[in-house]
């Protein structure tokens, strides 16, 4: 066992996971994933460039195959990428792996197969204004300018929120993204960080599945879930909003209430630590101040774009009320197959989302508690 | 101008100065680790060997770069956090020794705290990406609204110790620590810190849904300078706190450099903890709060502090 | 001897890093050229032994290459800095004035019967400063910082298109404001 070796070894101790999940019947294997890494000490990625493992739970349809071929090709090596199919292959699969970063040799040809000048033809979505504004061309020397440095086309400008004339910038958020609902893409045209228009669908979208209206679940066995799963999905949902806030204490005392959910914890014990968390929460003036007037939904927004009633408020209000659903649940006292059908269809979350910051707009997205997405929604825009 | 109670010591000790950071920035990591571990369940012993397992990882990992990116100033303002939280440190004195005895060694220290502004918004400009752009300006907006209310802070310990340098402030208060009697300005103070360590309550620049803000096209070995380059200036402004409102070396029994050590070790522990517990405070938010309420506060507080210094003397 | 060379590397890097604000093809790079330039100028302060003027003109110019990046993408959107574009703008005329200026200065640095020094520096050169300061020169230092201040708010003022009326309605009553977006105190 040489230096190098040991070293790799060490190293591979602290991998770092980018955890993507197809919409379907995805949700379990992707909270199992999370909790393996988490518990072998590795941390999950923020982004690509953070990343070692690339995690792909579930089948990805054609859509999502394509941007992870794209995420993969951002991951610096030594790097693996692993599919986990259902939840009990979730350990072999990261311990797959773990084998896969300390091979030098497979590392060695995997780096030397890669390509070193980009490849544009998945350039951006930009699209090729070259509209100059109100530039003086005076006697400004425009011999040696490039309209299109690096061979992206420049953004072109437009009036903004503010009265400013910024460059329109089009991002796409989603689908391998975290704190984000699986398979959503929301493509958004920025102005600044401010999201002027925005569009939302879901990946691997069947255009001729008759629309629901509804958040169709995930196909199969939703049916079928229990009080606690429902829970769990609630504090899933909770811990994405608090992790988006920066709250990392509340946000992992949520996430391990999910995992203890999910084994089949006592319905009142949790219920209890639900109670616990919820009580923290609201205590907290911090979150209170961070949190508030952000989009607030009055009743009239709630009916205009058909949205549940305990949506209502800003998104802290929506926050206690997701606790208070979970909590509700194990108690008995919500009907969790009604609540279901109920949720919000990624229809509305292009209305819901222009003119705020992005910031503002993923906690926004976060605190609809949106149910996880089946494949066969059509796309909205707004 | 009174004789400086601290003498400077040839700059050979610099390397010696450069190495006690590193040990603190080590100390801070495996704080964190530790703390990080003990919420998700995972073994404490994960968290123990967290820095050096994360450097390692780093120093294993591939650079990368994106297209038009502007390697240039990229890579400066990676680099060039460990550099500053260097220079911050040199004007600390342990004990009864310095690197720099600077008669305006405050405001060196604060000189240092607004390059840091320039080194950030480098790195989220220079990776010609949308999300570390949002970064970098997350990260001058809160600039916008700690560094005034941060420099009035400052400015309190040197009027109570009539004196710029940082060796006449750590003497003034062989009586009384400033913090006593500063409270405001050790508060906006800490604030400050943390805040361009771009740490905790203020790391919306570094941000998970921006994909890691400014970080979020790092990796590799500037990945490293970048993260060592926050827990080193979290750890040189823990330092900083000792001369300024901490009363420097003096304490009993322990010899004074001891004492500087325990304190900015434990100021340093508070500020590690600190980062989970707090929720992340937005930008556009906060800047009307640093300039509404925190500003008028820290100036209210010189005043105070001015009053006191004319009765006094 | 260090310090001679010193101060001649730090003028020459300042001589050009004013120059490349003008060489280089993106508003970032210029505006750290800017930067870099007022830095060695800062250093050459210390270097002679101004060290609160020093390290104040270091922290001043850093501070305001920040800030100006703000303005950079405020008024102009990323484009400048990004598209490769020039930064010189009517190039004989300036020439002409720069060149002109540049010889009238010079000749008459070299030219002018400097008187020989009297007297030798106070011993607290800052201490001296602050007494200048806050003696004779008290009012005019302590009216022009507020009066900046107040020029700079009133320009941004004047230039956003939402006044207060559109904000908290006729009667300046609405509470809260009718902002895109809160502030953080709720005003």
């Amino acid at each position: 066992m040489g230096l190098r070796e040991s070293l790799a070894r060490y190293a591979v101790r602290s991998a770092h996971v980018l955890v993507a999940e197809a919409p379907g019947a995805n949700w379990h294997t992707r909270v199992t994933v999370e909790r393996h890494v988490l518990a072998r000490g590795w941390r999950l990625a923020s982004s690509p460039a953070d990343a070692d493992v690339l995690a792909v739970c579930g089948v990805p349809g054609t859509e999502l195959a394509g941007a992870l071929d794209l995420v993969w090709d951002q991951l610096p090596g030594p790097r693996s990428r692993v599919r986990v199919d259902g939840p009990d292959t979730a350990a072999t699969a990261l311990e797959q792996a773990e084998r896969d970063l300390l091979d030098e040799s497979a590392q060695r040809d995997d780096s030397r197969s890669r390509p070193t000048t980009p490849d544009m033809d998945h350039g951006g979505d930009g699209d090729g204004d070259m509209d100059h504004g109100d530039m003086d061309h005076g006697d400004m020397d425009h011999g040696d300018m490039d309209m299109a440095p690096g061979g992206i086309p420049l953004a072109g400008g437009g009036q903004d929120r503010d009265g400013l004339e910024m460059d329109v910038l089009h991002l796409r958020l989603g689908p391998v993204l975290p704190y984000w609902p699986a398979g959503l893409v929301l493509r958004c045209s920025l102005q600044g960080d401010v999201i002027v228009e925005a569009e939302a669908h879901v990946v691997d979208a069947d255009p001729h599945a008759p629309h629901h209206g509804h958040a169709a679940g995930p196909i199969g066995n939703d049916d079928h879930d229990s009080a606690a799963i429902f829970a769990a999905r609630r504090c899933d949902n909770a811990a994405n909003l608090l992790a988006l806030a920066g709250w990392e204490e509340a946000a992992t005392r949520a996430r391990s209430l999910r995992d203890r959910l999910v084994d089949g914890a006592d319905a009142g014990v949790a219920a209890a630590s639900v109670a616990e968390l919820s009580r923290r929460v609201a205590r907290s003036r911090l979150l209170r101040w961070s949190l508030r007037r952000l989009r607030p939904l009055c009743e009239a927004d709630l009916e205009a774009h058909g949205l549940p009633s305990h949506l209502l408020g800003d998104p802290r209000d929506r926050l206690l009320a997701i606790l208070d659903r979970a909590r509700g649940a194990l108690h008995g006292s919500v009907d969790t197959s009604a609540a279901r059908r109920e949720g919000v269809t990624p229809g509305v979350l292009p209305h819901l989302v222009t003119g705020l910051d992005l910031a503002t707009a993923r906690l926004v997205v976060a605190s609809l508690d949106l149910e996880p997405l089946g494949t066969s929604q059509e796309p909205a825009h707004a | 101008m009174p004789d400086s109670t601290v003498t400077a010591i040839s700059p050979v000790w610099a390397l010696a100065g450069a190495t006690a950071l590193g040990l603190l920035v080590v100390l801070a990591a495996v704080l964190d680790g530790l703390l990080g571990a003990r919420a998700t369940g995972a073994a404490g012993s994960t968290g123990l060997r967290r820095p050096l397992a994360e450097a390692t990882r780093l120093l294993r990992q591939r650079r990368r770069t994106t297209v038009a990116a502007d390697r240039l100033l990229w890579r400066v303002g990676g680099a060039g956090l460990v550099v500053v939280a260097l220079m911050m440190v040199t004007v600390v004195p342990l004990g009864e020794w310095t690197l720099l005895d600077l008669d305006v060694g405050v405001m060196w220290f604060n000189a240092m705290d607004v390059i840091v502004w320039a080194l950030v918004w480098l790195t989220g400009w220079g990776a010609n990406s949308a999300n570390s752009l949002v970064g970098g300006y997350r990260f001058l907006a809160h600039g916008l609204g700690y560094e005034l209310p941060l420099m009035f802070a400052l400015v309190a310990p040197a009027v109570a110790a009539s004196s710029l340098n940082v060796g006449d402030v750590a003497a003034a208060q062989n009586r009384v620590w400033f913090v006593a009697w500063m409270p405001v300005a050790f508060a906006v103070y800490c604030l400050g810190v943390v805040a361009f360590s771009v740490w905790g309550p203020f790391s919306p620049a570094l941000g998970g849904d921006i994909a890691g803000g400014v970080r979020a096209e790092l990796s590799g070995v500037d990945r490293l300078l970048f993260d060592g380059g926050r827990y080193a200036l979290l750890a040189a402004g823990a330092a900083f706190a000792v001369p300024m409102f901490l009363g420097g070396g003096s304490g009993p029994l322990l010899p004074s450099e001891v004492w500087v050590v325990l304190k900015t070790a434990s100021l340093l522990g508070v500020f590690v903890w600190l980062r989970r517990k707090l929720p992340a405070v937005r930008p556009d938010v906060f800047m009307e709060l640093g300039w509404m309420v925190l500003l008028p506060a820290v100036l209210l507080q010189d005043l105070v502090v001015a009053v006191v210094v004319v009765w006094r003397g | 001897m260090v310090v001679d060379v010193a101060f001649w590397v730090l003028s020459v890097l300042a001589v050009l890093g004013g120059a490349a604000v003008f060489y280089v093809d993106s508003m970032a790079r210029a505006t750290y050229a800017l930067a870099l330039s007022f830095i060695a100028v800062g250093l050459v302060a210390l270097l002679l032994q101004q060290n609160y003027v020093g390290v104040v003109t270091i922290l001043m110019m850093v501070m305001e290459m920040a800030v100006m990046a703000v303005y950079m993408v405020m008024f102009m959107g990323m484009n400048p800095a990004l598209m490769p574009m020039s930064m010189v703008h009517g190039k004989r005329m300036a020439m002409a004035a720069a060149g002109g200026v540049f010889a009238l200065l010079a000749s008459g640095i070299l030219l002018v019967d400097w008187p020989s020094r009297r007297g030798a520096p106070a011993g607290d050169v800052t201490m001296a400063l602050g007494e200048e300061l806050m003696g004779p020169k008290m009012l005019a230092m302590a009216v022009v910082s507020p009066v900046m201040v107040a020029t700079i708010v009133a320009g941004v003022v004047l230039a956003a298109h939402r006044t207060r009326y559109d904000r908290m309605g006729d009667d300046l009553r609405r509470r809260p404001a009718d902002d895109p977006q809160p502030g953080g105190v709720g005003r």
